[in-house]
C-alpha cells in the first residue's frame, strides 16, 4: 500500500479510499494477532486438587491479582479455557480425571504443573499417588515450591505467553533448556568414560529417558532432541574439567575486614 | 391400584427389603439400587435422575465427588464419594520419624497448617510424657488463634463466592495475606509451616512481632464489623442459608459433628475449655453457640468465633511471659548452635537427635484439639523406637462429612452448595 500524507488532499476516489482505509485499520499478519490476543487474555482451567489450590486462589485475588496478565477469567469448564493450572498432589484415582479435563480442553492448551507433587512426586512417594503429572498430560511449565508462591505461578504465566508469541511451543521449550541439556551431557559423557573399561557397565553414556524409546514424532512432543553421545561439547560450556581447575578461586570477602 | 414388591422401597437402610445387598457396581460406585420413598405411593410414576457432582467443581471445596439422586429439583439423596485425595498419610507415618512427620501434618488441614502441628506434637508430647516451656504454651495458642481466623476467613469467603457474593471472597483474602505476613515473619513460610517442634516451638518470637500481630487485631476488628455488613443481615445471603440444611443437637451429637457444625446445633462443646490443653484455662473466651442448626447458624459460629480468636490474641499479647521456648532436655530439643560448633557434647547429642530422631516409649496415646474444623486428633501408638508403630488421625472434616447425606435430603440442588460451604470441609484431611 501506498504512504498518502493526510494532510494531503486526496485526488481521486480511490486515492480518498486508501486513505481512509489506511488510517483505520492494522495491516498484519493474522498468526502474530491471534497469538497476541491468546497471551493476553489466556482463560485458565483451575484444576486445583489439593493444597497449592488456596495459593491459586491467592494469585486470582486481590494482592497478586492475575488480572494484571489477562488472566483472571477462570473458567471451571475445561471446554471454555486454554490453559489448564493444575495444582496439587495427583493420586491415581484422580489421574483418569485430571486427564479428561485435559482431553476436553479445545486447541491450542497449555499446561502449567503447580507444586513439587506435580513435578516428582514430592513427599508422597506412596502407593497411591503418582509420581508427576507429565505420566498423563503433557507439561509446559513446572513450578516446584510446596507450596509456590503466588509470584511463581505470575511467572509461569509469563513464561507460558511467551511461549505463545514464539508461535511453536515446543520448540521454544527445547531452546530454553538447552543448556541445561547441554550440562547433562557433560555429565554423562563423563560418567562414560570413568565406567568405559568397567566390565558389565555398558550403555551407561546413554542419557536416560523419562518416556522410554523414544519415536521421531514423539520428540517433537515431549522430549529433548535426541543428542548424540559423542556429540562435542557446546563452545559456551568449558569442555573438561581442568578448564574448572585452571580458574581462578572467587574472592572471599569478609564483612568487616 | 395394588403395590407390589417392586414399588416397595428396598432400602439398605431398613434390614427387611428384599435385595439388601448392593451389587458390586454399585459398591463401587457409591450408589445402591434404592428407590425414594414416594415413588412406593400407588399412582405415583416419579422417576429419580442421578447426577454426578465433582470431583471437579468448584464449590465442592477440592476434589470432593457426591452422587446426587434427584426429584426434578430436589434431592433425594446424596452420597459422598471421597478418596481422590488420599495421599497415605497414616502409611506414611510408619516409616517417618516423629519429626519427620511434622510436615506432613502441614498438608493436612492446608488451611490451618499451624493448628494441626500443635495438634501432633501434643499427642507426641503425651507420648514421651513431657510438656513444652510456658512461653512456648503461650505462642502456640497465639498460633492456634490466628490459624482458626485464617481457616474461618477462606472458609466464610469461598462460600459466599459459591453463593454468589463475588465480593466477599477478596475482601477475606485481604486479610487472609494479612495472617499471611505474620506467618512468613514467624515461620518462614506463607502455608506450610512446620512450626512446632517436640518439647517446644521452632524458634522464638521475632523482634516487633507482637506489635505486628497488634495492629493486625485492630484492623481485623473493623473487618469482621465489614463482613457481616455485608452478609449477616443481607436478604439473599439470609434467604439462601436459613432454614437450610438444619440438623438437632442430639442427631448432631450422633453423627459424630464437631466445631463449629456442633456448635451451630446448640451443643456447647469446645475442647478448649471442656478438654483443656496448653494455657487456655487461663484465658477468658466465650464459646459461641447457635440455636437452630441451620446453614445461617453455622455461618455466624465463624464470625463469632473469629472475634472471640482476637479476643485471645490479645490476652497472648499481653500475659505472654518470657523465658526458653524448648525444653532443656538435650536428648529432645537440639543444643544452641553456638555450643555446637564449640562443644564435642553438645555435637554430639545434635548428631544424635539428627541421625536417630527421638525414641519414644512403647504405648498408645490419643491427644485431640479444638482445631478451625472440629476436633482433630491424632491417636499414636509406640513400639519404643523412634517412630510410631501406628498412627491414626481423627480429622474432623471426615466426620462433618458423614452429616451430608442427612443435611442435603430434601432440599432444592442449589441447596447442596449452601451445606457444603456451612461444613467447610478440607479434603487433604477428610482423604488423607
Amino acid at each position: 500500500m501506498a504512504n498518502y500524507r493526510l494532510d494531503e488532499t486526496p485526488a481521486t476516489d480511490e486515492e480518498k479510499l486508501e486513505t481512509e482505509v489506511g488510517s483505520r485499520l492494522l495491516v498484519t499478519k493474522l498468526d502474530f494477532a491471534l497469538n497476541w490476543a491468546r497471551r493476553n487474555s489466556l482463560w485458565p482451567m483451575p484444576m486445583g486438587i489439593s493444597c497449592c489450590a488456596i495459593e491459586m486462589m491467592a494469585t486470582a485475588a486481590a494482592r497478586y491479582d492475575i488480572a494484571r496478565f489477562g488472566s483472571e477469567v477462570l473458567r471451571f469448564s475445561p471446554r471454555q479455557a486454554d490453559l489448564m493450572i493444575t495444582a496439587g498432589t495427583l493420586t491415581k484415582k484422580m489421574a483418569p480425571v485430571v486427564r479428561r479435563i485435559y482431553d476436553q480442553m479445545p486447541e491450542p492448551k497449555w499446561v502449567i504443573a503447580m507444586g513439587t507433587c506435580l513435578c516428582t512426586g514430592g513427599m508422597y512417594h506412596t502407593y497411591a499417588v503418582v509420581q508427576g503429572l507429565q505420566e498423563i498430560v503433557p507439561v509446559d511449565c513446572y513450578i516446584p515450591g510446596c507450596p509456590p508462591r503466588p509470584e511463581n505461578l505470575l511467572s509461569a504465566l509469563q513464561h507460558i505467553q511467551k511461549l505463545i508469541t514464539g508461535g511453536n511451543k515446543h520448540h521454544d521449550r527445547r531452546v530454553e533448556t538447552q543448556a541445561e541439556w547441554s550440562l547433562d551431557q557433560l555429565f554423562y559423557d563423563k560418567l562414560a568414560r570413568l565406567h568405559a573399561d568397567q566390565p558389565g557397565v555398558s550403555n551407561i553414556h546413554e542419557r536416560p529417558t523419562l518416556t522410554g524409546p523414544r519415536s521421531a514424532s514423539q520428540s517433537e512432543i515431549v522430549g529433548p532432541p535426541a543428542m548424540a553421545p559423542s556429540a562435542t561439547a557446546p563452545s559456551a560450556m568449558p569442555p573438561s574439567a581442568t578448564a574448572h581447575s585452571a580458574m581462578p578461586p572467587p574472592a572471599v570477602v569478609k564483612p568487616g575486614a | 391400584m395394588t403395590v407390589t414388591e417392586k414399588d416397595l422401597p428396598t432400602s439398605g437402610r431398613t434390614d427387611g427389603g428384599g435385595s439388601a445387598l448392593p451389587s458390586a457396581d454399585a459398591v463401587r460406585t457409591g450408589l445402591t439400587a434404592t428407590a425414594p420413598i414416594h415413588a412406593a405411593m400407588p399412582g405415583s410414576r416419579h422417576q429419580t435422575m442421578t447426577v454426578n457432582m465433582g470431583p471437579q467443581h468448584p464449590s465442592t471445596h477440592g476434589v470432593l465427588r457426591i452422587n446426587l439422586e434427584l426429584d426434578g429439583e430436589i434431592v433425594v439423596r446424596a452420597v459422598p464419594v471421597c478418596g481422590y485425595l488420599h495421599r497415605g498419610y497414616e502409611k506414611i507415618a510408619e516409616s517417618k520419624t516423629f519429626h519427620q512427620y511434622i510436615p506432613y501434618t502441614d498438608r493436612l488441614d492446608y488451611l490451618a497448617p499451624l493448628s494441626n502441628n500443635v495438634a501432633y506434637i501434643l499427642a507426641v508430647e503425651k507420648l514421651l510424657g513431657i510438656e513444652a516451656p510456658v512461653r512456648a504454651q503461650w505462642i502456640r495458642v497465639m498460633v492456634c488463634e490466628l490459624a482458626r481466623i485464617s481457616a474461618h476467613l477462606l472458609g466464610v469467603g469461598t462460600w459466599a463466592l459459591d453463593l454468589g457474593a463475588q465480593s466477599m471472597f477478596f475482601y477475606t483474602f485481604r486479610e487472609r495475606e494479612a495472617i499471611y505476613n505474620l506467618y512468613e515473619k514467624l515461620t518462614g513460610a506463607r502455608m506450610t509451616t512446620s512450626f512446632t517442634r517436640i518439647g517446644g516451638i521452632m524458634a522464638d518470637l521475632p523482634d516487633g512481632f507482637l506489635d505486628d500481630m497488634a495492629g493486625f487485631i485492630k484492623q481485623m476488628k473493623k473487618k469482621i464489623d465489614d463482613y457481616e455488613r455485608l452478609l449477616t443481615k443481607n436478604r439473599i445471603w439470609i434467604r439462601r442459608t436459613r432454614d437450610i440444611g438444619i440438623i438437632g443437637p442430639a442427631e448432631a451429637i450422633n453423627i459424630g459433628l464437631t466445631g463449629p457444625a456442633l456448635r451451630g446445633s446448640g451443643v456447647d462443646w469446645d475442647l478448649r475449655r471442656d478438654r483443656p490443653y496448653l494455657v487456655y484455662p487461663e484465658i477468658e473466651f466465650d464459646v459461641v453457640v447457635g440455636r437452630a442448626g441451620d446453614v445461617y447458624d453455622r455461618y455466624l459460629m465463624r464470625i463469632g468465633e473469629m472475634r472471640q480468636s482476637l479476643r485471645i490474641l490479645e490476652q497472648v499479647a499481653r500475659m505472654i511471659p518470657d523465658g526458653p521456648v524448648n525444653i532443656a532436655d538435650p536428648r529432645i530439643s537440639y543444643p544452641p548452635k553456638d555450643r555446637v560448633y564449640s562443644s564435642m557434647e553438645e555435637l554430639i547429642y545434635h548428631f544424635k537427635i539428627a541421625a536417630e530422631g527421638i525414641r519414644a516409649p512403647a504405648g498408645e496415646v490419643y491427644h485431640a484439639i479444638e482445631n478451625p474444623k472440629g476436633e482433630l486428633g491424632f491417636f499414636i501408638k509406640g513400639d519404643g523406637t523412634n517412630h510410631p508403630y501406628r498412627l491414626q488421625i481423627r480429622s474432623p472434616s471426615f466426620l462433618n462429612l458423614q452429616s451430608l447425606p442427612r443435611l442435603c435430603e430434601g432440599h432444592q440442588i442449589a441447596d447442596v452448595i449452601a451445606i457444603i460451604g456451612s461444613l467447610d470441609i478440607v479434603l487433604g484431611e477428610i482423604d488423607r
